[in-house]
């Protein structure tokens, strides 16, 4: 088959910058671990459940009717995906590595890099605890990552 | 047959710019105070309909899949509406069809629009331009509208002095209004002596940038008429296209709004209405600039064509007119969330149930209009709502 | 009630190869004139017309308005809709038309993804982008190689899902084999499963070959109510079911390995068309393998085969195109190339085809009821379902 002659093209893409709220929710977990390197989680006052990401209001009972509960910054994996590309598309030796972290007393958690393990070490249900930042500036980097915990 | 359709519940919220919540929290909050404006709980609630015009305002790509716990649709059907502006009237016509099609009985609907967290809005309505033809020149909202305001003040003889009094009267009537967020106290000479934006688009021609969301919750017939004796239906819907090349439509006038026309007159002949002048008690029409309001009054039939100045002058849209437009201080006066202009249609419904508050017009109001103007300058979404 | 919606009309444009001659609006213009063809209509006879798109996959901002004029919607009433897959384009012609029985409606989508830098950073920038951005997205936006991100968070839930259902790579592969293949008549002996797990691996269990690759599409599909395709040419292909749905909106609160969303809209789509025991009642299904997990984990949760039967259901061929309900038949994404948010509703197109006898090379005999699912890839769980039948 004949090649198809393209059609000339232009180049663009969209850049816009922003800045987002976090939320009236966002502020207290952020301000929280900042000052106290702690997570915390909103309970719904009806159902009991413990959200983290914590939110204003329980998206099971449709209330805002929410107190604060610090969750422990440990948790289970529930599950974990890794990468052997560098960013440059170079194998890298050593992986590096997501995962999806129920923290423990909690209904939800954080999806973060899992580090100091291998993938080989990990697996599904295994406890996890999150490493923090040493200077933190509250934002969700301040938990630098999770790595396997003794249970 | 396509069932009736009423609109029983309405969720409002102040607009704000820098709004200190979230999309999900903004979404969260309308839906609540709609669940309890109509007395049901979210689990009533067969499915939701979103609108929000433009993603790269709140910079989250399909952001309606952030809000879907906050709207109560979780695990449900939700649909997402865009038409940019005119998403105002055409997402609540997109939830019309999902109960008068039988799929279901009660419908969400909710807009929203946070702008305020970009750094241009400006620049973000440069990426609604065609990105070979008109992009590159930067062309922006305001210019364009400077382009059809120039030909529609041509085109009917309309003046400056009459665009500012629409700007005027709409401030004014925010002043009553607990979610407006820019109410003024002005005069034509305040809104005359505004800097110009593009001839003869001023500052006080237009309408500010803000953030915040509607719900409103439709019913089929029969659970409308268990919920309240005195449902608002939604009578009519229409909605018109023109090319989205501004440049070659087949009507090369800018000036005439040919697709508003084409929407009012299928929403009006749906509803059964002849005569909008004197069938029409109340109306709050899409006026992001003054031109507009003045062009869309014409376009539904509110004003003979080209009478919109004369509209004006004689105190006819006043909020103690015979013919009240945007007596909650439309756009210009509480804020112009672009898809969540759905607020118009609020406070027909809002009229309508005696619920308006200050805003409140003193006549009966039987039957009223909305509309929404967006897409590509080529797009309109009208809705008829009113009582037995 | 006495009027049915149904497709009386079909127009698809698809290439795996970049479609460098044309642009976004001549395609998806390309497709409508063919489904207004098929379907013996005029511009003139179109009701109102439907279309979808996202912003961002485009970088167009109300990505949905540019493409009007291509799908015959000039003066007409439109509906525009954004950021939704082009299956929920049919939704809403459905409804569209039975709020309005005397209407045709045109339903369509586009997507060139050639026009970004197919599988490459674009689109992992905007899987970051369709994180929240305040909890995940940052995390997202941080990791070493952003080429990396879309593997690892599919490579998450196919762990959860093969470690709850014990199957393995080579299942994966069995998958991928079977659908690579299925356009062999035209391109030649396909890949087998030797070749298929030696393809790179991207983060374990996702290789090159088990991960659908983006491609260029347009679909439009016409709609009419069953009294107005009387008067039309062709057979009608009945829409008797639609469901869609969304699950939770963040990761972290989701059961993960599953697909509820999917399982919801097809429990919608199943008590409207009255379908009791799909595995049983239904002869053909197109469903999303946007990797070839995925394929399987759908038929799990449209109820195609029991959680347990999933491992056994690849052993015995059931979903080949000879087994008891062929799957992916078209080659599905796997091997047609995935026109993410077109896509959807090019699986109508497959099944209208199918249930008309006009398949050619892919026909499978007798298809009286055919499934078509699409999902809203990662990390949305969102997903749409519609069920067609012949009578």
């Amino acid at each position: 088959m004949a090649k198809k002659k393209a059609v000339l093209s232009i180049d663009g893409e969209i850049q816009i910058n922003y800045k987002w709220s976090v939320g009236k929710a966002g502020d207290r977990f952020f301000t929280e671990l900042r000052d106290h390197k702690k997570i915390m989680g909103t309970k719904c006052r009806q159902c009991g459940r413990i959200l983290v990401p914590p939110r204003i209001f329980c998206e099971e009972c449709f209330v805002e009717d929410m107190e604060w509960v610090e969750v422990e910054p440990r948790g289970s994996l529930l599950t974990f995906g890794e990468s052997y590309f560098s960013t440059d598309g170079k194998r890298l030796k050593e992986p590096w590595m997501l995962g999806i972290v129920r923290l423990k007393g909690s209904n939800g958690g954080l999806i973060h890099f899992i580090r100091e393990s291998r993938p080989e070490d990990l697996k599904i249900g295994m406890p996890v605890e999150a490493v923090f930042k040493s200077k933190p500036e509250g934002n969700i980097m301040d938990i630098l990552y999770f790595r396997p915990a003794n249970n | 047959m396509p069932k009736r359709v009423a609109i029983v519940g309405v969720g409002m919220q102040k607009y704000e710019f820098r709004k200190e919540r979230t999309v999900e929290e903004m979404v969260f909050d309308v839906t609540r105070n709609a669940l309890e404006d109509s007395h049901l709980s979210k689990d009533d609630i067969d499915s939701v309909v979103f609108g929000s015009a433009v993603d790269a305002f709140c910079g989250i790509n399909n952001s309606d899949k952030v809000a879907i716990d906050a709207s109560g649709g979780l695990l449900k059907p939700t649909m997402r509406n865009s038409t940019s502006g005119s998403t105002a009237i055409s997402t609540p016509i997109l939830g019309y069809t999902h109960v008068a099609s039988g799929m279901h009985d009660l419908v969400m609907v909710i807009c929203y629009e946070k702008m305020s967290e970009n750094d241009s809005a400006q620049a973000v309505f440069n990426t609604v331009y065609d990105e070979a033809y008109v992009r590159p020149i930067g062309l922006n909202v305001p210019i364009q509208c400077g382009l059809e305001a120039r030909a529609y003040l041509h085109k009917y003889g309309i003046t400056e002095r009459q665009m500012a009094k629409v700007s005027v009267k709409n401030r004014g009537n925010a002043l009553s209004n607990p979610y407006a967020q820019l109410p003024m106290k002005l005069t034509v000479e305040d809104v005359l002596a505004s800097p110009y934006l593009s001839w003869p688009v001023k500052l006080l021609d237009t309408s500010p940038v803000t953030d915040g969301a509607r719900a409103l919750i439709l019913a089929s017939e029969d659970v409308a008429r268990e919920l309240t004796d005195d449902p608002v239906w939604i009578k009519g819907v229409g909605r018109g296209a023109d090319s989205v090349y501004f440049m070659g439509r087949k009507n090369k006038d800018l000036g005439r709004l040919d697709y508003a026309y084409l929407a009012a007159k299928q929403a009006y002949d749906m509803a059964g209405i002849r005569n909008p002048m004197a069938e029409i008690d109340y109306a709050e029409v899409y006026d992001p600039f003054t031109y507009k309001e003045m062009q869309h009054c014409e376009a539904m039939g509110l004003c003979p064509e080209g009478g919109a100045g004369r509209m004006i002058d004689e105190g006819i849209s006043l909020k103690e007119g015979p013919l009240p437009v945007n007596a909650s201080g439309g756009l210009q006066g509480e804020g112009n969330p672009i898809g969540a202009g759905m607020s118009r249609l609020c406070w027909c419904y809002l009229q309508a149930k005696g619920q308006a508050g200050a805003c409140q017009v003193p006549k009966d109001v039987n039957n009223a209009v909305a509309n929404g103007w967006g897409g590509m300058y080529q797009y309109n979404a009208v809705m008829v709502i009113g009582r037995d | 009630m006495n009027d049915r919606v149904c497709v009386v009309g079909i127009g698809v444009v698809e290439a795996k190869d970049p479609m460098v001659d044309v642009s976004h609006k001549e395609m998806l213009f390309y497709a409508t004139r063919h489904a207004l063809d098929d379907a013996g209509l005029e511009r003139k006879d179109i009701g109102s017309a439907i279309t979808t798109s996202f912003d961002f996959l485009e970088g167009r901002s109300l990505s949905n308005q540019f493409t009007l004029d291509s799908i015959g919607g000039v003066m007409k009433p439109c509906d525009l809709r954004l950021g939704e897959d082009g299956i929920y384009s049919l939704f809403a012609g459905y409804m569209e038309v039975m709020s309005d029985p005397s209407q045709v409606v045109v339903v369509a989508s586009v997507q060139k993804a050639s026009e970004r830098d197919p599988d490459g950073l674009s689109y992992q920038k905007l899987i970051a982008d369709s994180m929240e951005p305040v909890f995940s997205r940052p995390v997202c936006k941080s990791v070493p190689n952003l080429l990396g991100l879309e593997p690892v968070l599919a490579a998450m839930e196919a762990r959860a899902f093969m470690d709850r259902t014990g199957l393995s790579e080579e299942d994966l592969a069995e998958v991928a084999v079977k659908n690579l293949n299925m356009d062999k008549g035209t391109k030649g002996s396909g890949p087998d499963k030797k070749t298929v797990l030696k393809s790179d691996m991207l983060s374990w269990p996702i290789r090159t070959m088990t991960k659908a690759k983006e491609a260029d599409a347009a679909c439009a599909i016409i709609l009419a109510s069953e009294n107005r395709a009387k008067d039309l040419q062709n057979e009608p292909v009945f829409v008797s079911g639609i469901g869609w749905c969304s699950d939770k909106s963040h990761l972290a609160f989701r059961e993960q390995g599953v697909s509820r969303e999917t399982k919801w809209a097809a429990r919608q789509a199943y008590k409207m068309a009255g379908i009791r025991r799909p595995d049983r009642e239904i002869d053909l299904a197109e469903v999303s393998d946007w990797y070839a997990h995925r394929e399987l984990l759908h038929c799990e949760a449209l109820g195609l085969c029991g959680s347990d039967e999933i491992k056994g259901c690849v052993a015995d061929k059931s979903f080949q195109k000879e087994g008891r309900l062929p799957v992916n038949v078209s080659g599905g994404l796997l091997g047609r190339g995935n026109a993410v948010g077109t896509s959807g509703l090019i699986r109508v197109a497959q099944i209208v085809r199918q249930i008309r006898g006009q398949a050619n090379g892919f026909q499978v005999p007798g298809v009286g009821v055919g499934l078509a699912h699409s999902w809203g890839g990662i990390p949305t769980a969102t997903a749409g379902v519609a069920v067609l039948s012949k009578w």
